[in-house]
């Protein structure tokens, strides 16, 4: 039985259990430099208070990669969410609302990170951002020079990207 | 939050005893539940008021469902957890304001203060894995640290984030 919904989507939650295996990292060459690069922001584990600068923002946490040589940073190609026919904001704050910001293409290569297609059970436009070496962590000047490159794409109220 | 209605893991602490690595389980201490299995974490009763008050914090990050980032993030593991929590009893400094934890899409934790001119952030990767980091907010300097085994030098990260030094606070007094 097809359980995609009408946009292409496959529901939350119905694909629980079935293996996902990372794809190597690489960089993507038809992922251009004005491409639109939207990572996800959870409002309610993301966000700190920052009593030196007297703001909420984003932590630096949400700008890392996770552990694992083929694990990069998620994040959702805007592009083929809308050569799909969706509309990107909507598809970036479901099933789980999210805030999110957007990079372009060149400023996370001018990290010297890779980009690249990583496709999810039920988010085909999925992507991941790599270190060019797979066994390395995000230096502190790749995670804030993210966060310097970042704009809100779904603006979270009340909060500073950095 | 408290998860536990949702049948989730629940994270309870009490005395971590910071630097053994075979503490979970032990045979005191409370238990968390995990609802698909008869696994139970125990460990000490915390003495810090920074686990206490960060009890409720540490039941919620380790009971996020999967997918909580809007991509596949887990929850924070227990072993982190419990390093982050351990980490935190030998490190706590009186007049120094409990942190901020902020989990990370693979089960991570970061430890995480803004006050008194410093970020001071503990990424706790996996247990005698942390990567630390200190910025002065005034002069945008950075210090870096690869943890393991010894974490001295954070002892003086803390103690610098007194609020007491503050030398705002210094002025006033």
């Amino acid at each position: 039985m097809d359980r995609r919904a009408e946009d292409g989507r496959i529901p939350a939650g119905e694909d629980e259990g079935l293996s996902h295996l990372s794809v190597d990292p690489y960089d993507e060459p038809r992922i251009g430099g004005y491409d639109v690069i939207i990572r996800r922001i959870s409002p309610d584990q993301h966000v700190v208070w920052d009593d030196n600068r007297q703001v909420r923002r984003v932590s630096s946490k949400a700008y890392t990669k996770s552990t694992g040589l083929a694990e990069g940073m998620s994040v959702d190609i805007e592009a083929l969410i809308v050569t799909a026919g969706i509309d990107p904001k909507d598809f970036v704050t479901t099933p789980v609302y999210a805030g999110s910001v957007a990079f372009s293409g060149q400023s996370i290569r001018s990290l010297n990170l890779w980009i690249g297609y990583d496709s999810l059970p039920g988010n085909p436009y999925h992507g991941q951002v790599w270190t060019t070496e797979p066994k390395k962590k995000f230096t502190e000047s790749q995670k804030s020079g993210l966060a310097n490159a970042a704009a809100w794409y779904v603006e979270i109220p009340g909060v500073e990207i950095k | 939050m408290n998860a536990s209605g949702r049948g989730s893991a629940v994270y309870h602490q009490e005395r971590p005893s910071f630097g053994a690595p075979s503490m979970i389980p032990s045979s005191r201490g409370l238990v968390s539940r995990l609802s698909t299995s008869q696994a139970r974490m125990r460990v000490n009763a915390p003495t810090s008021p920074w686990l206490s008050e960060l009890n409720q914090r540490f039941d919620e990050i380790v009971s996020l469902p999967k997918g909580w980032d809007g991509y596949s993030g887990v929850a924070v593991t227990f072993t982190c957890a419990t390093f982050a929590a351990n980490l935190l009893e030998r490190l706590y400094v009186d007049s120094v304001p409990v942190p901020q934890l902020v989990p990370g899409s693979d089960g991570s934790v970061q430890i995480e203060w803004h006050v008194n001119g410093f970020d001071v952030e503990l990424d706790v990767l996996a247990p005698y894995e942390v990567n630390a980091i200190r910025r002065n907010v005034t002069t945008d300097e950075v210090e870096e640290l690869e943890l393991q085994t010894d974490f001295t030098a954070l002892t003086g990260w803390i103690a610098g984030l007194r609020m007491a030094e503050s030398p705002l606070v210094r002025m006033r007094g």
